[in-house]
């Protein structure tokens, strides 16, 4: 057990290693030169384009710059953001929260409906409810989330004013974005959970235990609703990268401050040092889910050992 | 939106001698993927046919004309230019689905060479190809895709090439599995056994042994594609004006929704059935191709 | 000044000013019919996100409104560009123009309690121009001028390296505002989230992507003469949420959530009238334009240029792109600069037919529909920030009007620094942008060599030499026949596309009364009520 932690510890931070040499040269292919950028009217004088792109360390040779980023990184030292003039850390401790709360609300959703509407619709299973549910899901699945967004809030914000229209605050802002951002998850985790359920109960033991004359509701409480949990598990690491994604674009929406909105901004403004600390810390975020996603599943299901 | 679908192993390398003809009369029976063609084909056929359908220029702008609801001059109103909607988002699937298509076409060719490669090969190749593949994969996609965009700058190729990204990882992960179960298949062992060349085996028996998987895959990544291309649309990294990509279009509309629904109502309806149907053929292959799964 | 700057809604400046004479009309009258409430908290949709608060070293005009509530200028501009007394009571210029001396107001304190004297100004400008700070406008508006030294307590002079005749009324733009040197020496690079000014509103917070947040200054006894108000101001709290999609920020008012909204897009503007107070901010300098490339085919060509001019119909480019809410520009300075000359305007009236004319004339021929010469197509590429929502839609309008007479036009949507080093590159025909400025030496920025901003990639010594001229000439009228002749010789070489004005269009709750704005056109809510 330790040492299988020990292991897949050790292959997150070789990954986080290989995200860091990726993040780094891909921004750097974007065209434009921040420096520029950053003069404005006085970029027409190449002394103080120079004397900038020295500040910024952008004459060094890339091997150095890494070097030097990555050391800084080591020791919590993110750099700095010359397009929002803010250390990153101060722009990723302002909106990490707000990305957390967001995604952490839409996950909830994501699991509980997606629960309720794929166990549901396989226990009643090829009934007028099952094509119902899982025609909702699928259109849950097939909606582009950045037009909804937008619908929802002029429907439910604007004309019924049910919500604010602009503003994290509070739960009843966290509402609207929340379920925008969930809605997709949910029509996946339903369908996901439908198959699982309706395997489930398919399995021998199953079969025995109603062969045997448990109850239905017993044997669905104890076989078929804790075997389904673990694709659940399963769930939550693949939809934490999903909804993370779906932040980008809901946080834009909603005029919500959030990682995803600072990424995007960072990414048009060719803002290097921001783009770098984002990606780690979201992919990091990623990665750990999933790790501890993985840890926990031999401790649900004893029948699968660590590797 | 992302769908993963969980690596699964090639279910029938029997199923090849069943003629072609007799499976797709079997699969047609399959409610929902009965009407997923259905509302695909008729999608692609209004798009195909839109030259046909409606005479008016997509691009035609016009000052005396513009924010008009639908009405039956104009099926599906006009945008801020004046431009005719029925005709915009007709041409423009043309666009939307075409997109989408090649970055399956692409993603799809690379992620499962790559993830065939390193199925069958396996050793340093393989993991090599698969370590670079979990690198791409820790990368949530639609910021991956952004990130390329970003790179080659805006253009309907330029975004579709950045989708493809995303696919390549995607498809490599589950075709290297597939491949690995592929691989010591006994028929496959004893070609190998009878000396048959590796890319001998991997083109007369491998890829056939994992078409089931690329065809589930494919189907999809079809969807998600289409939903990916309009984001970059939406964000100003796809297609560039006046292009009636509907994404682009969506775009448009993003500013006029209390004052003129129907800029973004109408292509975002058109697009939502088209990942719907394309989901739907997605379902019922997999439970025709998947036996397993069926009939419960 | 940098085209984070974003788009910009509109009426005629005629009309604007009579809306600026009510709003303040009515402000008083909001006051004195006593409705007006001391504890009220003004939300504002506001559309751009800042890069930084700190006006010394932001690049953004949406910046500016925020800053000219926090911090005093040492003169204020009027409204119509006139430059009167601030944090200065009084100036002299050296008969060499080389030395400003400004005397000082006594008892104005900083929002920290730090006293304001000549030694504020100097460590101001210091900090400007120090090696270290990211300095952008700031830097710019002060020109040659880039030292100050305190001759008394209460005097402090400015020395340019040449005589800089912009430098009086420049020093009225927020980007100017004086800072609290207690604050520059404590805060250094953090200084853009601790804001300390002299100002009407002390700054309370900022949350980056959300919100800014400002309280009313109660120490503000000190506002300049030419505002007509006096003590602290009767809005108790303003708040600029940050909504940068234009339907949200629209939706906000609506829903009643914000009580005043900036750059509303025209459709709405229209629309929202009838149950709305409306405010056309002009904002000064060479309004919405697009340079013309001069040095790449097939712009590199007079009579092609001339022809662009005739052929796009300003009024259906308007209507187009923004419901025609804004009035053409049809000369490089928008109106009320010093040099604006009207008898440019009728130059170029619409006249495709004058364009076809131009273009057979030089040589070109029509074949396939499009204009061809020596076996060379005529195709146009427009670049077009994607960031910005109007631009596009700029670009798309003036797409149609010149594919209308023959000319094959390609539009290219590009973020930021893409579409900076393509203009810097030349590797455009046309782009659609604003520039925003109070002085008419803007044109030194946009027609003179070497000059980043020279994206018309065009130089003439005879215009080199007037603008050089306009710079260092101290008497007003002089100065205006100068930029005159200028201004004749840019749209002679068609150099200057003008498109419309620039204008914020504001749209607020009828409850509100007093929104105004300083020369530039910075939104000044000093004299704002809410009843």
């Amino acid at each position: 057990m330790t040492r299988y932690l020990i292991k897949r510890l050790a292959g997150v931070i070789v990954l986080a290693f290989g995200i860091s040499v990726v993040v780094f040269l891909i921004i750097r292919l974007v065209p434009g030169n921040p420096a520029i950028s950053i003069l404005g009217t006085n970029a027409g004088n190449p002394a103080l384009v120079a004397r900038l792109e020295n500040q910024l360390g952008l004459n060094q040779p890339i091997t150095t710059q890494y070097v030097k980023w990555i050391g800084g990184v080591l020791q919590a030292n993110f750099g700095y953001s010359y397009d929002q003039q803010l250390p990153v850390a101060t722009l990723i401790a302002d909106n990490l929260g707000p990305t957390l709360e967001l995604t952490l609300f839409a996950l909830v959703l994501t699991v509980v409906f997606g629960l309720i509407l794929g166990v549901t619709a396989a226990l009643k299973r090829n009934s007028a409810y099952d094509t119902v549910s899982m025609g909702t899901a699928l259109t849950f699945l097939s909606l582009p989330s950045f037009w909804l967004g937008l619908v929802l809030l002029v429907i439910f914000a604007v004309q019924l004013h049910w919500f604010a229209v602009v503003g994290g605050s509070g739960f009843k802002g966290l509402v609207l974005p929340a379920v925008t951002l969930a809605l997709g998850g949910i029509g996946f985790t339903a369908r996901f959970v439908r198959s699982s359920v309706i395997e489930a109960l398919r399995q021998q033991h199953v079969v025995t235990s109603r062969a045997k004359g448990l109850s239905r509701s017993a044997v669905l409480v104890k076989h078929v609703i804790r075997n389904s949990l673990l694709p659940v598990f399963t769930i939550v690491g693949l939809q934490t990268g999903n909804l993370l994604s779906g932040a980008v674009i809901i946080e834009t929406v909603f005029s919500r401050p959030g990682l995803g909105r600072l990424l995007v901004n960072a990414i048009l403004a060719k803002d290097y040092e921001t783009v770098q600390a984002v990606v780690l810390v979201i992919a990091l975020m990623y990665a750990l889910v999933n790790f501890v996603v993985d840890i926990l599943y031999p401790v649900l299901d004893p029948r699968i050992a660590y590797r | 939106m992302t769908v993963e679908i969980a690596g699964q192993p090639a279910a029938d390398g029997l199923a090849v001698a069943v003629p072609a003809r007799t499976r797709v009369r079997q699969a047609m029976r399959h409610n929902s993927l009965r009407a997923g063609v259905v509302i695909v084909v008729v999608i692609a056929v209004l798009v195909l046919a839109a030259p046909l359908l409606t005479s008016v220029n997509p691009d035609t702008q016009n000052p005396a004309q513009t924010f008009l609801p639908p009405s039956p001059h104009h099926l599906m109103g006009t945008d801020s230019f004046g431009r005719d909607l029925f005709s915009r988002v007709l041409h423009g699937g043309q666009y939307t689905l075409g997109a989408s298509a090649l970055v399956v076409l692409i993603g799809g060719t690379i992620g499962t060479l790559l993830g065939v490669i390193a199925g069958y090969f396996g050793g340093a190749v393989g993991y090599l190809v698969m370590r670079f593949v979990d690198l791409l994969l820790a990368f949530p996609g639609i910021l991956l895709a952004l990130a390329v965009a970003a790179i080659l700058g805006p253009g309907l190729l330029n975004g579709v090439f950045a989708v493809a990204v995303v696919l390549v990882p995607a498809y490599a992960r589950v075709m290297e599995g597939a491949t690995v179960e592929v691989r010591h298949l006994p028929y496959v062992d004893a070609a190998v056994g009878l000396g048959s060349g590796a890319w001998h085996v991997i083109w007369r028996h491998v890829i056939p042994g994992i078409r089931s998987n690329v065809i589930v895959m494919t189907t999809s990544w079809l969807g998600i594609a289409a939903l990916w291309i309009a984001a970059l649309g939406f964000i100003g990294l796809g297609v560039q004006p006046p292009t009636p990509e509907w994404g682009a279009i969506l775009n448009d509309g993003e500013n006029y929704l209390t004052i003129a629904w129907w800029i973004s109502v109408f292509p975002g309806i058109f697009l939502a059935l088209f990942v719907v149907g394309v989901n739907l053929i997605g379902d019922g292959l997999r439970d025709e191709l998947d036996p397993a799964l069926n009939r419960f | 000044m940098r085209f984070r700057i974003r788009r910009l809604p509109a009426a005629a400046a005629l009309v604007a000013v009579t809306l600026i004479a009510t709003a303040c009309a009515s402000s008083t009258a909001g006051a004195s019919g006593g409705q007006a409430s001391t504890s009220a908290t003004l939300t504002v949709g506001w559309a751009e996100p800042p890069d930084t608060l700190n006006p010394a070293t932001t690049g953004a005009r949406d910046v500016g409104p925020i800053d000219v509530n926090v911090f005093d200028t040492l003169v204020w501009l009027t409204p119509t560009l006139k430059a009167t007394p601030d944090l200065a009571t009084k100036w002299s210029v050296s008969p060499d123009g080389k030395t400003y001396t400004f005397t000082l107001r006594h008892g104005v304190k900083f929002q920290d309690g730090t006293p304001f004297n000549a030694q504020s100004v100097v460590a101001n400008v210091d900090y400007i121009t120090a090696k270290s700070t990211q300095s952008t406008i700031a830097l710019g508006l002060l020109g040659p001028c880039t030292t100050a030294t305190a001759t008394s307590a209460y005097t402090v002079a400015f020395h340019c390296a040449k005589p800089y005749a912009p430098l009086l009324d420049q020093l009225g733009e927020p980007y100017l505002g004086i800072q609290s040197p207690a604050a520059i020496a404590r805060y250094g690079k953090n200084l853009g989230e601790h804001l300390v000014g002299t100002g009407p509103f002390k700054f309370v917070s900022y949350t980056p992507n959300q919100s800014v947040v400002l309280a009313r200054n109660p120490a503000y006894d000190w506002a300049p003469p030419a505002v007509g108000q006096n003590g602290p101001s009767k809005i108790a709290k303003i708040v600029f949420n940050i909504v940068t999609n234009s339907q949200a920020r629209v939706g906000s008012l609506q829903s009643g959530q914000s009580q005043l909204v900036q750059e509303t897009p025209g459709v709405y503007y229209k629309s929202l009238a009838s149950s709305y107070s409306e405010l056309a901010d002009p904002i000064s300098g060479m309004g919405i334009f697009a340079p013309i490339n001069a040095s790449t085919f097939p712009t590199n060509d007079l009579a092609v240029r001339q022809a662009i001019m005739y052929a796009i119909n300003k009024k259906s480019v308007i209507q187009l792109a923004d419901s025609g809410v804004f009035p053409a520009q049809d000369t490089p300075f928008s109106q009320g600069m010093l040099g604006y000359d009207s008898s440019l305007a009728n130059m170029y009236p619409y006249d495709p037919a004058k364009a076809t004319q131009l273009l057979t004339a030089d040589g070109w021929s029509k074949t396939g529909g499009t204009w061809t010469k020596d076996g060379k197509k005529l195709a146009l590429t427009i670049t077009a920030i994607s960031t910005v929502p109007e631009y596009p839609l700029i670009a798309q309008a003036i797409q149609s009007s010149l594919q209308a007479v023959g000319m094959q036009v390609s539009v290219v949507q590009q973020a930021e620094p893409a579409w900076l080093a393509s203009n810097l590159a030349g590797n455009m025909s046309l782009t659609p942008l604003q520039y925003i400025g109070v002085d008419p030496d803007a044109l030194h920025l946009w027609f003179t060599p070497g000059q980043y901003y020279n994206w018309s990639h065009y130089t003439n010594p005879q215009l080199t030499k007037l603008i050089d001229e306009g710079q260092v000439t101290t008497d007003q009228s002089a100065r205006a026949k100068i930029y005159e002749q200028a201004q004749q010789l840019i749209m002679q070489e068609a150099v200057d596309l003008p498109l419309h004005l620039n204008e914020d269009l504001l749209v607020y709750s009828k409850s509100l009364t007093g929104v105004t704005y300083s020369g530039g056109g910075f939104e000044y809510f000093y004299k704002a009520a809410l009843s």
